[in-house]
């Protein structure tokens, strides 16, 4: 399933495959950091990276293009992201089971649109990955060079998304409702801030930002697996957003944790070793919750997340 | 441009809840048959395959309550749970640890099996304990450390996945077969619950299933247990103020939809498949958090809720036999009727006011 | 509007008609006419419950009326959101400060406006705009600081200057002195005067006649949603008011029997307790109460107060020193266990803290005690069984004739209780078992005059049957009716112990600002 590193020695490979493996929980992460700022908690985000993933296969395997498969891995997201908001902002359903909703929403959808679509075709289908793009000059750079300047279009997105998401949250006027909206959305609202439309937007970028993380995944992994190409990545991604304390760096990288994570996997099912197999595809999840005690204390949250915004108190 | 506004209504009433509650169940079947229609296939030739598989033949009205029971079990479990808003998603992971220790207990009796009325007690018991013992985990660490229990119910499912992947194929697997094939020995026949129904797979599950709801709904309803339960998931703050334990309600609440949920690990393990298979991840564990929503959280409302869904199951698989439909199916319904019960339900709680 | 178009010959406001119903029957306005001059300080008087923040709420565009006209500067306006209010030059002060906590005062005050610099937040314009609005009108404040590290006087200013940073004539402020100590009023009274000077037209939402008296114009007395009047308040007087306010007949408050002092019941020792940031909210705290008597703790909120009770009640754990009831240590311990050494505990926020809203009013009141007999069967006096729904069901029927809960039976859920029955059910729960202290506080907020003598009245009847009563009040008239001893804090620091009838308001108030400091003198 994975690109496997047959060269171990190499440093700059290992660092291209963490790297690799990362950006879809990456970009999921600083969706669901986005969303959780602004007050919404988005459970449905691994449903989301996995319409994300269905989406960029399809264009990818019938019209050759990875950019439109990952535009339309990212319109469908924002479309899952405008149901969530619709049923947990709007209809003001509890965010939780909301999420939930979209989360098996989009694990059934992603499932049964690979059937009908490509069950007819073969069994094991695979779709070329993206090329890459080595940075002229940096790229030469020992170790770096080869891993961290030769990345993919998308990957590199993903580092530019990180850059956009600090300014935007940290220094324009829009961050600056968010927060707000996130902290103490009755002080908004009297200030005339729309918590509905700001709630929104937050959860339609952040279902985006999934929605792209999914496509990438099915783009680098070069195959689809109906229930499992995500494997719990949009569950981890809001762990990390958790881990990180709401900050997008810190979340960000939190994730390449993870990346590694799932490389210890794939590298000693190829070098074999004494452990099971089966445990080290566990590594992941016992991680996650591992880390979780790891930073439970002390973690302070967006005052007002997961509560439905209610003006009349009604 | 129209604008709404939503507002909570003041009382509601039980009335209203339930013709919402059967609205639904009408409306999913329709879903279900909308989806084949816009694939392209015949609504009538479904819509009778459909009836067949459910109620129409003895062969269909038994393998909807054979689906039906452990979906009982772990619906009744998690209503539990979710009405102290303790989030258990776990319940796949618990009912699979259930089935894996009862398979344990039972490995250890392969060659001297005891007599029926020892072994199956025993063996039952050792899933409500796996299944308790699973959930203890993230009990512990949402009482105690306050950690979102949703992400970590869903991490030790994936765990306990790959632990029976492993013990399947390693441990537990059963050497005395010619090729390695991903499967515990046959669990001799003492473990077998008893059949009901001749000539169904019909077993004793679907009465205990049934017991353990009315008696659930004892528990939540007549019990101090239940009582703080309930006080705890609908206002934390003034349950902890007026002396009750929130640290213990979480923990009992998340222990006892576990061990609800081993159980109906153990009872499809005893009763339909009789060995440890990579099938006892059958997702079962998820389907019960919409089967519990679709009975309001309400143990009694679950018997019928999740008999509606064993018929669905059954029901759908009589249709893709009938029209060559891919499994999958399934899941993209149930996925749809989430989503329209949590809109549906807003119908019956909330006005919805044009301004 | 844009802000040349007002025409400042009119009226700043007229709103004719206004009529608000809320679900459940409640007609909060009923055709109310109000009238607002420009540069002119006037009083929306009334008492809780009387429909005067609806009002304004809806002025401001929180609420949409049922029926009724508003016009603004003589334009008609609809607001269907405060960023329409705004727009119109109004501007509203929430008796609840709407502050985001961790961000600065500058922050808070920009939020939700266009910044000069386009999609970046300019914060030092913003800063410097501030502070010359701050100096105009006598409202200093460091716009750099965070919230969480003002006092309360300080935050209101900021709410204050929110409105003025958006050009706003009109000002509405919602019991704006609940949270001041007398001296700080005297000062605020100053900033108003000086507002209206600068041709602010001011709304004062008061239930406190003599602050209607002292700084307003004209004042318009608004009684159970409908206008009873408007007039100048140079025509009227304090005794004229209180009429016009209500007109039922009020039980007087029972009298406070004169007892020797008894044995002490709550004896707390060098208390220090630390708040959720980390700051300690209690230095060493040392008080008494006595068995048959009221101790009022005095104070602006946020000197501690939440903190002490908290730590009473078994809710926040304290650092250091002892906390005893009847000569048991208590300190860290469970409110379970504290509850049943007889504690009873009335909270400050009735609806999140002492009653689960979706539960029916016999379910509520047996939160404290709902697996022990009699409300639970036992086995063997000591597993607890089945829940005794007779039992449950006589209790609550008891509860709701003894406490006059106004309520459509047992079975009603607490959602459907209006604040004054919602007390009534509070008590009922916590007074049943005679318990032998009481912590209690803010009983009357938000409560109509007749729940507030009620409620006052219970105290007393508590305090007179021998129970210690600890009355944690910011209402210092009430504190000082209530309580037979007054222990003023300042600064997470008891500065003061004294007899309420020897001291005046005045000098109770100049204690609560930390401006004197008295070595007991009770």
């Amino acid at each position: 399933m994975m690109v496997m590193i047959l060269d171990a020695a190499s440093i700059s490979d290992l660092i291209a495959a963490i790297i690799s493996l990362s950006v879809p929980m990456a970009f999921a992460a600083l969706g669901e950091l986005i969303s959780e700022r602004a007050g919404v908690i988005n459970l449905g985000t691994e449903g989301v990276m996995l319409v994300g993933a269905i989406s960029a296969f399809y264009i990818s395997f019938f019209h050759h293009s990875d950019l439109f498969g990952v535009l339309l891995g990212a319109a469908s997201g924002a479309l899952l992201g405008l149901l969530m908001a619709f049923i947990s902002i709007s209809l003001k359903q509890d965010q939780i089971l909301s999420g939930l909703g979209i989360y098996f929403l989009g694990l059934g959808l992603s499932g049964f649109l690979y059937e009908a679509i490509f069950s007819q075709i073969g069994s094991t289908i695979r779709i070329t990955g993206l090329p890459q793009l080595p940075i002229p000059i940096l790229s030469q750079i020992p170790v770096i060079g080869a891993s961290f300047f030769s990345q993919d279009i998308i990957e590199y997105l993903a580092f530019v998304t990180l850059i956009i998401v600090i300014f935007v949250v940290g220094r324009t006027t829009f961050g600056l409702n968010l927060r707000a909206v996130g902290e103490n959305p009755s002080a908004a609202d009297t200030l005339g801030v729309s918590v509905t439309k700001i709630r929104y937007v937050a959860v339609i970028a952040g279902a985006t930002l999934a929605g792209i993380g999914g496509a990438y995944l099915a783009l680098s992994s070069h195959a689809f697996q109906a229930e499992n190409i995500t494997a719990g990545r949009g569950f981890i991604a809001v762990a990390m957003v958790y881990f990180g304390k709401w900050r997008p760096a810190r979340a960000f990288f939190g994730t390449f944790l993870f990346g590694a994570a799932y490389l210890l996997g794939a590298f000693f099912q190829v070098v074999g070793s004494f452990i099971p197999y089966y445990f080290l595809l566990m590594v992941p999840y016992v991680l996650t919750l591992v880390v979780l005690v790891g930073i439970a204390r002390g973690a302070r949250s967006p005052s007002a997340l997961g509560v439905p915004y209610n003006r009349e108190g009604g | 441009m129209v604008r709404f506004k939503v507002t909570s209504r003041l009382e509601v009433s039980r009335r209203s809840i339930l013709i919402i509650t059967v609205l639904a169940y009408i409306v999913s079947p329709l879903v279900v048959l909308a989806v084949l229609a816009a694939a392209g296939r015949s609504p009538l030739v479904a819509l009778d395959a459909l009836y067949r598989g459910t109620i129409g033949t003895t062969a269909g009205f038994a393998e909807s309550i054979v689906q039906g029971t452990p979906l009982m079990l772990l619906s009744l479990g998690l209503a539990i749970a979710y009405r102290g808003k303790v989030w258990n998603i776990g319940a796949e992971g618990q009912q699979v640890f259930g089935a894996i220790l009862v398979t344990w207990f039972v490995l250890q009796f392969l060659k001297y099996p005891l007599p029926a009325y020892v072994m199956i007690p025993i063996a039952l018991l050792f899933s409500l304990l796996g299944g308790a013992l699973f959930a203890g985990i993230p009990a512990v660490m949402k009482s105690r450390l306050g950690i979102n229990e949703v992400i970590t119910t869903i991490m030790m499912t994936y765990v306990a996945v790959q632990a029976l992947n492993w013990l399947v194929r390693g441990p537990f697997q059963d050497k005395s077969i010619p090729g390695s094939y991903p499967q515990s020995p046959v669990f001799p026949p003492q473990t077998a619950l008893p059949i009901i129904i001749p000539n169904t797979s019909v077993t004793v599950g679907i009465i205990i299933s049934v017991v353990s709801c009315f008696l659930a709904y004892y528990i939540l309803f007549k019990t101090p247990l239940g009582y703080s339960i309930r006080a705890v998931g609908y206002n934390p703050s003034a349950a902890k103020t007026s002396g009750i334990s929130v640290k213990r309600v979480v923990n009992s609440a998340m222990i006892l939809s576990g061990a609800l949920a081993g159980l109906g690990g153990g009872v499809y393990i005893l009763g339909v498949t009789h060995e440890l298979l990579p099938e006892q991840a059958s997702g079962i564990g998820y389907t019960a958090v919409v089967v519990s929503l679709l009975g309001n959280l309400h143990p009694l409302g679950v018997i019928f809720s999740s008999l509606f869904f064993g018929g669905l199951i059954s029901g759908m698989s009589s249709v893709e036999r009938a029209l060559q439909i891919p499994r999958t199916l399934s899941l993209l319904s149930q996925g749809i009727i989430i989503v329209l019960i949590l809109i549906i339900q807003v119908l019956a709680r909330y006005e919805i006011k044009k301004v | 509007m844009p802000t040349d178009m007002r025409d400042r010959s009119a009226p700043a406001i007229v709103m004719q008609g206004i009529t608000k119903r809320f679900p459940g029957g409640v007609i909060a306005n009923d055709m109310v006419d109000f009238e607002l001059q420009v540069g002119e300080i006037h009083g929306l008087l009334g008492e809780n419950g009387a429909g005067k923040t609806t009002l304004m709420n809806i002025l401001y565009g929180l609420y949409q009326p049922d029926g009724g006209t508003i016009r603004v500067f003589d334009q008609p306006v609809t607001s269907r959101s405060p960023a329409d209010a705004i727009k119109h030059g109004i501007g509203m002060v929430h008796q609840h400060f709407k502050l985001v906590s961790d961000m600065t005062v500058a922050e808070n005050v920009v939020l939700g406006l266009k910044s000069p610099k386009g999609i970046l937040t300019d914060t030092a314009s913003a800063e410097k705009r501030i502070s010359t609005l701050a100096e105009q009108h006598g409202l200093q404040v460091d716009p750099k600081a965070q919230i969480w590290q003002l006092a309360v006087g300080q935050r209101q200013r900021v709410e204050i200057l929110k409105a003025l940073y958006r050009d706003a004539e009109i000002l509405i402020l919602d019991e704006p002195t609940s949270v001041l100590a007398p001296s700080e009023v005297k000062d605020f009274f100053k900033s108003l005067r000086g507002l209206r000077e600068s041709g602010i037209s001011i709304v004062l939402i008061t239930h406190k006649l003599d602050e209607v008296m002292d700084v307003t114009d004209r004042v318009t007395v608004l009684r159970k949603g409908r206008k009873v009047a408007t007039q100048p308040t140079s025509s009227v007087n304090q005794e004229k008011l209180a009429h016009m306010m209500i007109d039922e007949v009020i039980p007087p408050v029972a009298d406070k029997a004169k007892t020797a002092p008894r044995e002490v019941v709550l004896q707390v020792t060098n208390l220090r307790v630390f708040d959720d940031r980390g700051i300690e909210a209690l230095r060493s705290v040392s008080l008494e109460v006595r068995k048959g008597e009221i101790l009022g703790i005095a104070g602006v909120s946020g000197n501690g107060q939440r903190e002490l009770v908290e730590a009473l009640v078994g809710l926040r754990k304290p650092a250091s020193g002892s906390i005893a009831v009847a000569s048991t240590e208590i300190a860290g311990k469970t409110p379970r266990s504290i509850i049943d050494l007889g504690v009873a505990y009335v909270p400050e926020n009735r609806t999140e803290d002492a009653s689960i809203a979706d539960f029916c009013i016999d379910e509520n009141l047996i939160l404290k005690d709902f697996d022990r007999a009699p409300i639970c069967g036992m086995l063997a006096s000591r597993i607890p069984t089945l829940l005794n729904t007779r039992e449950i069901k006589s209790r609550a029927e008891r509860a709701i004739s003894q406490f006059e809960i106004k309520a459509t039976g047992v079975s009603a859920k607490a959602r459907s209780l209006s604040g004054g029955n919602l007390q009534r059910l509070v008590l009922a729960r916590e007074i049943s078992g005679s318990p032998i202290l009481i912590v209690v506080s803010q009983p009357t907020r938000g409560l109509d005059i007749a729940a507030t003598e009620y409620v006052r009245s219970l105290l007393i009847q508590q305090r007179n049957r021998g129970a210690a009563v600890l009355l944690v009040d910011e209402d210092l008239g009430e504190l000082i009716t209530l309580s037979d001893k007054i222990a003023v804090m300042y600064k997470g620091e008891i500065v003061g112990l004294l007899q309420p009838g020897r001291f005046s308001a005045e000098e109770i108030g100049l204690l609560m600002t930390g401006a004197k400091r008295l070595v007991s003198a009770a």
